[in-house]
């Protein structure tokens, strides 16, 4: 872990408007990420956990306030550059993995590379090294509705590291998982943080945060609780 | 990214819902072969009158009166009148013909030898011999009456007798009966312009004056020694004979023929069109279905860096390609409806479809089915095949935007 922070959030605001009404999921967030940490953001639903994660992930641009990555700020990049900032630098790992049914396992890891050019032979060497080390080869060619939902999360992750990112942002990766895969899941974040990766995972499963060495609690848009472990 | 990788996703997206893809290529497809189909039989059928009108040739016009009787007086007149190179007198009268036991209808020419051959171009005799221009009974027999048992076997063959029970020509009410001698069979001519070969029965202008019991002609043909003296003749003609007097130059049926055909075939061709557009509203329907289907996948897509502009081109290969198939598809099966078609239509709808014919009332030519050969026009094929992959990706171009410009937050949270 470095002392630089990777990430610096300041001041971050986010307000939904539904009509005249205002509704804050953010007030002030201000937080530094740093390279290679293992950071599990907690807090009940409704607190923010998700729009931070978005906000992170360049899904979403902020009311109020910046959002410093590599010392550059999100709010001026225009769409374009976002989608190119999130193809490079950003590893989704979703709830409900979010695979494409109508590709192969391989494919779907091959999607971030695609974007990105990269010619189809590279690729699929490339996506075949990544799912090696997560999954065993029977499951490389077939359709993600064709094996277990542990699989298929590790099938996500291995798209999230497809363009290798510096970020890996989980949403609740353990949601739809049982107790054993979701430990299998955390041993592959905290193996990929020792690597070198900045994992930021939001969870409300309390027992998972002890893979993370910190853990942030929000509650109502706000930064209540950091706990270093 | 690559167009290439585009296509080939676009494809993959397409090919997870087999049923709907294909139901929405069938809708294009029918859309294009209905536009090649239909133009093809309207510019077949034109081509088919023009081509028999012009075996007539430029020079021709047809010349009858309706008030008075066409005798050889007017033959001469006629024949003298500047600009006339020749004068076919022809009687005419329906028949019904007694063959093997059945009775058969038929149309009788009184028409000299050497006319006939004027006429038809060439006389084409399968089986006996041509009559002389005398007043013996000798009949050329139409190839349909003949092998009207549809087997190889001739019904009429040279030498035999046949009975013959007119039914009187223009002016005339009585019916008479009357045998006559087949001479020779003629080959099959296939459909006209005024004469339809296949079903009548040719003699000589004497023994049709003689069986007919009449001295006055039923219509004349008249060749003009150029055809730049169609219009003079014409105008001499109706001075003569005044407004009663039918004057029909093959040069003029051609020419309305074409325009009508033309208009035809731009009625046909929209009627077709209207069913590519149906389709293409079938194609826009089931894109913002798919694509609100889709919407978290095109969430996670944005997710993964894909640009608004990705998004647009996936969906829009998606129309592309279904476009493209549905065109290459609609053009191949529109050619071989094409020449389906006539079969269906020869056989049933077009039984009482004649080449035009010049007298107001009574048509000529028997009870012969119209026979054409449709045209595939390649420019209508070319404008039919692009067509489709054009409706299909204008089509597309709504719910490509709406899928492009959609907020990934909330497409990540659809449910």
């Amino acid at each position: 872990m470095s002392d630089e922070p990777l990430i610096r959030l300041l001041d971050v605001w986010k307000i939904y408007r539904i009509g005249k009404l205002e509704s804050p999921a953010l007030r002030g967030v201000s937080l530094d990420i740093y390279k290679g940490e293992f950071l599990s953001i907690i807090g009940p639903s409704g607190s923010g956990k998700t729009t931070l994660l978005n906000l992170l992930g360049a899904l979403d641009r902020p009311t109020k306030g910046e959002i410093l990555f590599e010392k550059i700020s999100l709010n001026k990049l225009s769409p374009d550059q976002l989608a190119e900032f999130r193809n490079k630098k950003i590893g989704f790992v979703f709830q409900s993995f979010n695979l494409l049914n109508h590709l192969t396992v391989v494919e779907n890891v091959e999607i971030p590379m695609m974007v990105l050019g990269v010619p189809p032979k590279i690729r699929r060497e490339k996506a075949l090294k990544i799912l090696g080390e997560l999954l065993p080869e029977e499951v490389f060619y077939k359709r993600p509705i064709e094996i277990s939902s542990g699989e298929q999360q590790r099938v996500a992750i291995a798209r999230a590291l497809a363009n290798d990112p510096d970020v890996i942002l989980a949403d609740e990766p353990t949601g739809n998982l049982d107790s054993s895969n979701a430990h299998v899941v955390m041993r592959i974040f905290r193996k990929l943080r020792d690597e070198g990766k900045t994992i930021v995972m939001v969870t409300h499963n309390q027992e998972l945060t002890s893979y993370a060495d910190r853990v942030v609690r929000l509650r109502d848009g706000q930064i209540v609780e950091v706990i270093k472990r | 990214m690559r167009a290439k990788d585009m296509i080939i996703l676009a494809y993959k997206a397409l090919w997870t819902h087999k049923l709907r893809t294909s139901l929405l290529i069938l809708s294009v497809i029918i859309g294009v072969a209905a536009i090649v189909a239909l133009t093809a039989q309207t510019e077949g059928i034109g081509k088919s009158i023009v081509s028999s009108l012009q075996k007539l040739g430029p020079d021709t016009l047809i010349f009858n009166v309706f008030n008075r009787r066409l005798t050889d007086t007017d033959v001469a007149l006629i024949r003298s009148l500047d600009g006339v190179r020749d004068v076919i007198p022809i009687i005419r009268s329906e028949a019904s013909v007694n063959i093997g036991g059945n009775i058969v209808s038929a149309t009788i020419y009184g028409i000299n030898i050497e006319d006939l051959e004027k006429l038809l171009g060439d006389i084409k005799v399968i089986n006996g011999e041509i009559y002389q221009d005398s007043s013996a009974p000798m009949a050329l027999v139409g190839y349909q009456l003949a092998y009207s048992n549809s087997s190889d076997t001739p019904m009429i063959i040279p030498g035999q007798m046949i009975l013959v029970a007119t039914r009187g020509g223009f002016f005339s009410t009585s019916s008479a009966t009357a045998s006559l001698i087949v001479s020779g069979v003629l080959d099959s001519y296939g459909s006209m312009f005024l004469i339809s070969p296949d079903t009548s029965i040719f003699i000589s202008l004497q023994a049709a004056s003689k069986m007919l019991r009449r001295t006055w002609y039923d219509m004349l043909i008249i060749k003009v020694s150029d055809p730049s003296y169609l219009d003079m003749v014409s105008e001499t003609l109706r001075n003569i004979y005044g407004s009663t007097a039918s004057v029909t130059s093959p040069t003029q049926i051609i020419q309305t023929t074409q325009n009508i055909v033309i208009q035809l075939s731009i009625l046909l061709g929209g009627i077709a069109a209207i069913s590519l557009a149906t389709a293409s509203l079938g194609v826009l329907n089931m894109m913002i279905v798919t694509v609100t289907e889709r919407t978290r996948e095109i969430g996670t897509l944005k997710a993964l860096g894909f640009k608004d502009r990705h998004i647009l081109m996936q969906i829009l290969f998606e129309g592309f390609i279904i476009g493209l198939v549905g065109g290459v598809l609609g053009v191949i099966i529109g050619v071989a409806v094409s020449y389906m078609l006539p079969n269906i239509l020869g056989g049933s709808l077009l039984r009482g479809f004649r080449a035009p014919m010049y007298t107001a009332g009574r048509g000529f030519g028997g009870g012969v089915a119209f026979s054409y050969t449709p045209y595939i026009n390649p420019v209508m094929m070319l404008v039919a095949f692009a067509l489709a992959p054009t409706v299909s990706v204008i089509s597309s171009l709504y719910p490509a935007w709406r899928a492009s410009k959609m907020d990934p937050v909330r497409a990540l949270r659809y449910e």
